[in-house]
């Protein structure tokens, strides 16, 4: 069996990022529109008025300050509330497949490869822009890349999941090179005029690079893999090619991101704990090996909690590093942004962990060794 | 490394049926119904008329006699023309998920297997019903699959091909003893039945098969190599997708539907997946008189028989290639399946046969399997 290495990643953000404040100015001045528009209806009891937001409300719920988007003034424009984006033709390279070849070209920049060192491409996130063909294709066509490619999703998890998927076609031999590519686009998925989701998405994409370890130093290689499902209806997202089919044809509002937050974070919490304990001890290790964590980024509450059940002592920031108050949740790629900000200060041979989970519920766990250069 | 082995396949299409004469008797009204609509717009030269359909050109450009559908009455209703599928809650199984479920339960009952034997599921196919929770994760807590786990992968009507391989290495790799892979696919709600150059192609079908690892017990198939190739093109697209409502404003109306330049997916899909069979064949030291058989993606009669000929050179007759998309239409991943399972009881232990599909992307999946 051949050992699979993490050579390099690649992270591309959008160019505009909307701060806390910015949100909750346009939500509140959209709030007191709505009320005002209500006002008889909600004084006859009819409709209940809508309660405005606050930062510090969604900074102690989540600790995010700012989320960066696609498009910052279809978001902040209460007329609109949602990204606004061009119409592209179909010769032109999509919106998902542009912000992953980004990310993908500054993985194989850091590695110094190019299109013809990669076998295969993996596009997996929590929802493609379009049924097909595959944005794992297209961005193999722009990276130039002569080989396979396939798109795949489990939403909060796409990121570990495809990254096994990768390490399993290199430790079998049927790739020596595949780039992941994990372009979440959440921005449009996202009601911007629901109070308890609002903040929570921010859009990016993060590209890992998986090699066949050829003895060659610098990367991370892969000691263990795991992935886990569990299903649960409190996160969900009902849009899909289904609806317009579906009679009565369900309201826009209805196909949006929604969560059952306190379920999902006392259900969640413990599952992730006790799967990355029991990861650890089959194979011999222990927190105490774990130099960090690189934890999918919801919410800091959540990371926080788990964090302290795995060491089961307090840890340092240094230990589970947070990324969320500057990208917010960005879905399948949290804990790769992690990885891909924080992987500094590893000598070789220490270890750390990156673990994902999400709706599903879905649960990731990648253990990985510092090889250093 | 463990072998790999096709244990079973299950699968199930709808009970509804639509023959090429109702649909070509639906269409046509619509057809005249848009004509007598849009009279002035026609004759001003601004609006193309809508031709009529025929049996004739059905059947001649395709091989499709008849099609299954989840709901035939939406496909036939010329002020709908679209599937009538009532809404479910949210605590409701979704409407794919119970499909799978069905074809899943059959390959699990042809093997002997219950849930406690599956590792993993992957539902691969077109396209998934909604973002999130995953469709294969609803199927792995309807079997009753505690500790496993599943995801979703699409990869159009190569799908099936490109999780076998999946499947296939985390077997090989120890990572699981068995995994599930579901295809349902709903084609009749990604189709578009207003246009008549695409509007006979598909029809609904769930397959399932089982994949194990080859030493639990004899029998099934051996899965000797799968090989993969996707390669960029816009003949085959679908835009339907999350970011639709950012692109339009409200109320304007968008139908990202199946879009197809059928000449050039003829001109461009034989030669590629013959080519990838070929290569197939000779890295496992074979050669073309070595396979029996060829089970195709059922996406057109004359595509089947062209890579058939190409890739077992000889002719593509019955026993060389199979074809059932007179009775089911193109099921876009499943077919393949569905294709395997309808003709390969009179294989002997030992022969050997080429499961090969290809389609969006473009990609293009093929695999050798041997008789145990």
């Amino acid at each position: 069996m051949n050992t699979a290495i993490i050579r390099s990643s690649g992270l591309w953000t959008p160019p505009e990022s909307v701060s806390n404040d910015e949100l909750v100015a346009c939500f509140n001045a959209w709030v007191e529109k709505w009320n005002a528009e209500n006002a008889d209806a909600i004084a006859a009891g009819e409709l209940e008025a809508k309660a405005p937001s606050s930062s510090g409300f969604i900074e102690k719920a989540s600790g995010i300050k700012s989320r960066y988007t696609i498009d910052k003034a279809g978001v902040l424009d209460i007329g609109r509330m949602r990204p606004e984006v061009r119409r592209r033709s179909d010769d032109e390279v999509s919106v998902m497949a542009e912000a992953g070849i980004a990310a993908a070209r500054q993985a194989l920049e850091a590695a110094g490869r190019d299109a013809a060192d990669v076998d295969g491409v993996i596009c997996s996130a929590t929802t493609m822009q379009r049924t097909y063909p595959c944005i794992a294709i297209e961005i193999q066509d722009a990276l130039g890349i002569d080989g396979f490619g396939y798109d795949m999703s489990v939403a909060c998890s796409s990121g570990t999941f495809g990254l096994i998927n990768a390490i399993n076609s290199i430790q079998t031999g049927q790739a020596d090179s595949i780039l992941l590519v994990t372009p979440e686009i959440t921005t449009p998925q996202l009601n911007f005029r629901d109070r308890d989701s609002h903040f929570i998405f921010g859009d990016v994409a993060v590209a890992l690079l998986i090699e066949r370890d050829d003895g060659q130093a610098d990367g991370w290689s892969i000691v263990n893999a795991r992935m886990k499902t569990s299903y649960s209806n409190n996160i969900r997202s009902n849009f899909g090619f289904l609806n317009a089919c579906e009679t009565p044809e369900p309201v826009f509002e209805d196909r949006y991101f929604v969560q059952e937050g306190r379920k999902v974070f006392k259900e969640v919490c413990p599952m992730v704990a006790e799967l990355i304990l029991d990861q650890l001890q089959a194979n011999q290790l222990t927190a105490a090996d774990m130099k960090r964590l690189w934890l999918h980024q919801a919410n800091i509450n959540m990371n926080m909690m788990i964090a302290r059940k795995v060491y089961d002592r307090d840890f340092t920031p240094d230990e589970a590093p947070v990324i969320l108050d500057e990208f917010a949740n960005t879905a399948g790629a949290g804990s790769l942004v992690a990885f891909h900000r924080h992987s500094d200060g590893f000598e070789n041979g220490e270890k750390g962990l990156m673990c994902s989970f999400g709706a599903g519920y879905s649960i990731g766990s990648v253990i990985l060794e510092r090889r250093a250069a | 490394m463990r072998d790999c082995i096709i244990r079973s396949v299950g699968w199930t299409v709808p009970d509804n049926t639509i023959s090429n004469k109702e649909l070509v008797e639906a269409f046509n009204a619509y057809a005249d119904k848009f004509n007598a609509e849009n009279a002035a717009a026609i004759a001003a030269g601004t609006l193309d008329a809508k031709p009529h359909s025929s049996e004739q050109f059905i059947e001649q450009a395709s091989g499709i006699l008849n099609r299954h559908v989840i709901d035939k009455d939406g496909l036939l209703d010329i002020n709908r023309m679209r599937p009538r599928l009532p809404s479910r809650g949210k605590d409701a199984m979704g409407l794919q998920a119970e499909f799978g479920l069905s074809a899943a339960k059959k390959a699990l009952a042809k093997a002997g297997r219950t849930a406690a034997d599956i590792d993993g599921v992957i539902v691969a196919s077109s396209a998934q019903q909604r973002n999130f929770p995953a469709v294969a994760i609803e199927i792995q807590e309807a079997l009753g699959i505690e500790g496993g786990w599943a995801f979703d992968m699409t990869m159009a009507c190569a799908s099936a091909i490109f999780a076998m391989q999946q499947s296939r290495e985390l077997i090989r790799n120890g990572q699981a003893d068995a995994i599930l892979i579901v295809c349902p696919e709903i084609m009749s709600a990604i189709n578009d039945y207003k246009r008549r150059d695409v509007h006979f192609i598909f029809g609904d079908a769930a397959a399932a098969v089982l994949l194990e690892a080859g030493d639990r017990e004899p029998g099934g198939w051996e899965l000797k190599g799968v090989k993969l190739q996707t390669k960029w093109s816009n003949a085959l697209r679908s835009d339907f997708g999350f970011m639709n409502h950012t692109e339009f404003e409200d109320g304007e109306h968008f139908e990202a539907l199946v879009d197809q330049d059928g000449h050039r997916v003829f001109r461009d899909v034989i030669p590629m997946a013959s080519a990838l069979s070929s290569q197939l064949i000779s890295e496992l030291g074979y050669t073309p008189q070595d396979i029996r058989r060829g089970w195709l993606h059922q996406a057109n009669i004359r595509i089947v028989q062209a890579v058939v000929k190409k890739a077992l050179e000889r002719e593509p007759d019955a026993d060389a290639a199979p074809i059932i998309l007179n009775e089911y239409g193109n099921t876009s991943s499943s077919s393949v399946l569905m294709t395997f399972d309808l003709n390969s009881d009179d294989m002997a232990a030992g022969e050997r046969g080429l499961m090969c599909a290809f389609g969006a992307g473009y990609g293009c999946g093929a695999a050798i399997v041997e008789k145990r």
